[in-house]
């Protein structure tokens, strides 16, 4: 039995250490993207001058729609954690995926509605492909709920085994 | 209410709860939630071994007690 806990662990350390990689690699996607693609797409973008009023607005809102998914990562992080000691089956963790799916949600709103505005504006060629991400965006975020539905069965079904001698 | 009664027949026994905890296979603090009736299950197959070790029947080791009583 012990033998079987200590399999156990091994499994959950190698499996918490695959997640935080996936979350880094997350990360330093979501660095590149705000630090190549928005500076330059942008540009592109918006027709006449780069230093136009409009391109720095598109700017801060890219910058700021960009922000709550680095919070989610910092959720994501939470989650390896309890990987880690074996309680990803936990309240807690069916926690980060609820507000990671509630802060993706809201994201995602704000984000489609923005480009919207800035295509009316004139000043948005990239509609189309935000609008593809958007899509994209929302069966991560439906799959968020459902993981997260998902865990806190688990952590109903955890808990009753933990009490089971 | 079930309440388990180990103390009785460790008693009966002249068997500490260490040497319980060895024979039966549990820890010592799974041993404790038994005691002070803090578990949620028992699978059968540790009421079998606790039987086997104290030589007991069921009915020594569980009882019911009505909650409103």
């Amino acid at each position: 039995m012990n033998e079987e806990k200590n399999v156990s662990l091994l499994r959950a350390k190698s499996a918490h250490w695959i997640f935080k990689i996936a979350v880094i690699l997350m990360g330093v996607c979501g660095v590149a993207i705000c630090t190549l693609w928005y500076p330059f797409g942008t540009v592109l973008g918006v027709l006449g001058n780069p230093a136009d009023e409009i391109y720095l607005a598109e700017m801060i809102f890219y910058y700021a729609t960009a922000l709550p998914c680095f919070t989610m990562l910092v959720f994501f992080w939470k989650v390896s954690d309890l990987i880690q000691v074996g309680r990803l089956f936990s309240y807690e963790a069916a926690k980060c995926f609820t507000i990671n799916a509630i802060i993706l949600f809201i994201d995602l709103i704000v984000f489609l509605i923005g480009n919207i505005v800035f295509y009316i504006l004139n000043a948005n060629v990239w509609l189309i492909v935000y609008v593809f991400f958007v899509l994209c965006g929302c069966v991560v975020d439906l799959l968020l709920f459902v993981m997260a539905k998902y865990l806190k069965e688990a952590a109903i079904l955890q808990e009753e085994s933990d009490g089971t001698v | 209410m079930i309440v388990i009664n180990l103390d009785v027949m460790l008693a009966k026994r002249k068997m500490s709860v260490t040497e319980l905890t060895q024979k039966v296979g549990l820890t010592m603090a799974n041993i404790s939630l038994l005691k002070n009736g803090k578990v949620k299950a028992i699978r059968l197959a540790t009421l079998n071994k606790i039987c086997e070790v104290l030589d007991c029947q069921p009915a020594d080791v569980l009882e019911y007690k009505n909650d409103k009583e």
